[in-house]
Formats: structure tokens, sequence, C-alpha cells
């Protein structure tokens, strides 16, 4: 009895363990797509009125959708030590912010580049640095996009095949 | 002390390597700066009594540090100040201006931006309350009378005009001041960061020319002034704003008298009589002296 409730308990939290990724794959998903929308809010934005970057951030630490307004909100924060050291650095910083901003490596570095433009150009020059972070992370939002809807189904199968696994092999 | 506390914001605006080395001078100096200058390769200067002395002879200031004073004065918003990036300088919100050098990116025939700074010039801007005491007696009675004040670069005109301006304001007057370079007043967001006075409307960024039309359709003022008097269409300009009853005070770039005479521009200002007076500001050391003149 003891070893068929061991089996289940594994099986039972090798199909949590597939959710949990799967519901991780999904958020990433959401937060980029959300991240995406923000910097074109922000084109929008530089485009029509020429706003300072500090009060850009600051209308996005407010309003801008769900997670992401974590990443604005820690940025806001960290402005804070802007004289001591620069906004790029700062900006850096708060893209590498595993906490405050949920997605891969590859796009946390994809944003990060805008770091070295923003606040230093042009409103033509930096509207052209937001274009072309946005066309790179749009492919990133495709894929994450297939890998949630496949991963939807696929994780809990993975994991509830895998608990069924391990739990024959030990019963 | 005032003096110590501008000198102190200009410091603000320099990278973290130079702050502390720079707000550590003497008191004299605190008191005295007129500019700090950051050039790359070379070590901080602060003008000082007309004279350029060594902030700290150990560091030699790099590009990155000049980016990162330019980032702080525009508050990481250099899209807010291309314009006035493109004439060649920054008015920080703090009302201190600096003036940029590097490798102007063209359009045409025109300068449409700076791009690899090489020298910033960090000017410190004096409020000197009182400054105006021996001439504004003189230029104000039985009404104001319209006022050249002239003196070389960095003799301290600007400061003058904006203590006339704040004395002639605080006296009942309306004043209409075209700030084109936003140095006078300062505005940030709409408020002057130097005491102007309560019955001064403040227009920033304009050329001067247009400005004085632009207040003289808007505000109805008794007094324009603006900072250097420099083209010939400002000439014209004052010439309308006179022939409209309206008082005038601006400023000039001249040695003295004899020397504002000989230039053609101010030659025919004089004849036409659009100034009453002039006051002509001298240096000796760090201390002026005004001497104030029936044109």
């Amino acid at each position: 009895m003891i070893r068929l409730l061991g089996g289940l308990a594994v099986v039972v939290g090798g199909a949590l363990l597939g959710i949990v990724y799967s519901r991780k794959v999904s958020r990433q998903e959401r937060c980029l797509g959300q991240l995406i929308d923000s910097l074109r809010y922000m084109r929008s934005e530089l485009k029509a009125t020429a706003a300072p970057t500090t009060q850009l951030i600051g209308q996005l630490a407010l309003n801008a959708g769900g997670e992401v307004r974590e990443f604005y909100v820690n940025l806001l924060a960290r402005l804070e030590r802007l004289g001591d050291e620069s906004f790029e650095s700062l900006w850096l910083e708060a893209a590498a912010d595993r906490e405050s901003l949920p997605i891969g490596a590859r796009q946390r570095q994809i944003l990060g580049s805008l770091g070295a433009f923003m606040g230093k150009f042009s409103i033509e020059e930096l509207d052209a640095a937001l274009e072309a972070v946005i066309d790179r992370l749009g492919p990133e939002l495709l894929s994450a996009r297939e890998k949630t809807r496949d991963g939807n189904r696929l994780y809990p199968g993975l994991g509830l095949c895998g608990g069924f696994m391990i739990a024959a092999i030990f019963m | 002390m005032a003096q110590a506390e501008e000198y102190l914001r200009a410091v603000r605006l320099l990278p973290p390597g130079l702050r502390a080395k720079a707000a550590g001078q003497t008191d004299e100096l605190l008191r005295g700066a007129e500019e700090l200058r950051l050039r790359v390769g070379q070590a901080p200067t602060a003008v000082f009594e007309g004279r350029e002395q060594v902030l700290d002879s150990a560091h030699c200031v790099t590009p990155e540090e000049l980016a990162l004073t330019l980032e702080l004065a525009t508050r990481s918003s250099a899209h807010t100040y291309a314009d006035s990036i493109r004439m060649g300088y920054v008015t920080a919100p703090s009302g201190v201006r600096l003036g940029l050098c590097g490798t102007a990116v063209t359009e045409g025939e025109s300068i449409s931006g700076l791009r690899r700074l090489s020298s910033i010039c960090i000017r410190i801007p004096h409020q000197v309350s009182g400054c105006a005491e021996t001439v504004f007696p003189r230029i104000s009675r039985g009404g104001f009378a319209s006022t050249l004040i002239v003196s070389p670069p960095g003799g301290g005109k600007t400061t003058l005009l904006r203590e006339i301006v704040r004395k002639l304001s605080e006296g009942g007057r309306r004043v209409s001041l075209i700030d084109s370079r936003n140095e006078v007043a300062g505005v940030f967001e709409g408020r002057a960061c130097f005491d102007v006075g309560s019955r001064t409307d403040v227009l920033s960024g304009a050329p001067k020319a247009q400005g004085i039309y632009l207040v003289l359709r808007a505000m109805s003022p008794e007094v324009i002034a603006f900072d250097e008097l420099t083209a010939p269409e400002d000439v014209k300009a004052c010439e309308e704003a006179a022939n409209c009853g309206v008082g005038l005070l601006a400023t000039a770039h001249a040695a003295g008298l004899e020397d504002l005479r000989s230039r053609p521009l101010y030659e025919k200002l004089l004849e036409r009589r659009i100034f009453k007076y002039a006051v002509v500001i001298s240096s000796l050391g760090s201390q002026r002296e005004y001497r104030t003149v029936e044109l």
C-alpha cells in the first residue's frame, strides 16, 4: 500500500513539474508580448511628444501590462543612482534582473542593447533603435508562442510519463 | 555663499570621478569660478579671475566622462535637447549651461548634430543680488530708459541683465524676457531657476528677432529684455519695438564704447538712438565695475 502511494506521489509530482514548467514557458511568452507592447508605446510616445526618458519610464512603471511593469518600476528606482552610474549601466542591470523580468537570456540581451541608445540620440535614431529591438524580439515571441502551444500538452505529459517510469522502476 | 551653491550645482553635473575633487577647492574658487572646462585627454580646469586653473592634474578627462556629463545635464534625454545641441549648448534643469564641442554632423550646409564630444564648458551662472544697485537708479529715473549692457564675453552681462530684469519686474513693470539660450532665467518645466521677478514673462528658445515680434503681439510688455544683440534682424526688431513705445534692455559683446561704435551693426543702432544708456562693465579680477553712460 505504501509502495502504491509512493508510486502515485511520484507520478503526481512528475505531472506537477511538467505543469509548472509549462506555466513558466507560457509566462515568458506573455511577458515577452507585454515587453514588445511597451517598446511600441515608447516608440509612439517619443514620436508624438518627444517625452523625456524618465517620464516615459515613469508612465510605463504605472501603466505597462502585467509583469513588464515590474521591470519599469525597478528601472525607475535604479534611476535614482543616475549621475553616479550611466543610464546604460542602469538599464543593463534592470534588463538582467530575472526576478522582475521573466524572459530568456537571449531576449534579455536584445533588450539590454537598447541601453546604449536610450537618451543619447535624436528621436529618429531612437526610433530606429527601438524598431530594430522590436524586430529582433518579434521572432523570439513567435518561437515562444509555439513553445507555449506545444508545451501546454507536452510538458505535463512528459512529467506524467517520467513520473510513471520512475514509479515503475522503483516498484 | 549663494555663489558657492551655484558652483556646487554645476559640479553635480560632473562625472563621479571628478565631482569630489572639483567640490574640494578653496572657498575663493568656489565663490568666484566662472566656468568648468573638460577636454578629452586633458586635466579638468576651472576659469577663475579670467584664468584657467587645473582642478586635478592627475586626472585625464575621458570621452566617456564627457558623455556622462551630457547625460546628466539632459537627464538621459538628449532627444529633447536636439535643437540646442545642434546649436552647441545645453541648459541643464538647474539652469547651468553647457557649451559643447565635438564632431559636427552636417546636413547640407547646416549643423544637424554633434557627435564624439571633445570638450564641454560648464558656465556657472551667478545670481548676484544687488549688482545693479549703482546702475538701476539712473536708468530707471522718471521711467525706464532703454539700456544696452556692454562687456567682453564672460564680463557679467547676463548677470547684470538678470538683476535689472528682476528689479524692473519687482518695481511693477511688465517685462518680457526673450531667453534664446535659456541662460538668463533657466526655465525648466515652465519654472524659472533664477529669480527674474514676479511680473516677468519668459520666452525661452526663440530667436531674438522673432521673439521680440511675438511678445509685442502676445504679451503687451512695458520692457523687452534679451541677451546678446548680434544680428541685423535683431536691430530691426529693436527699432520696431522702440517705435511701439516699449523699453529695451539688451546686452552686446564689446570691449567698451569705442569698440561698440566701431562695429557697423552697433554703429547703426547708436545712430538711431534706440538705446538711451549704455552700461559698460569692466572686470577687476573677480570684481566688476559698472559705468553708466548716456548715448
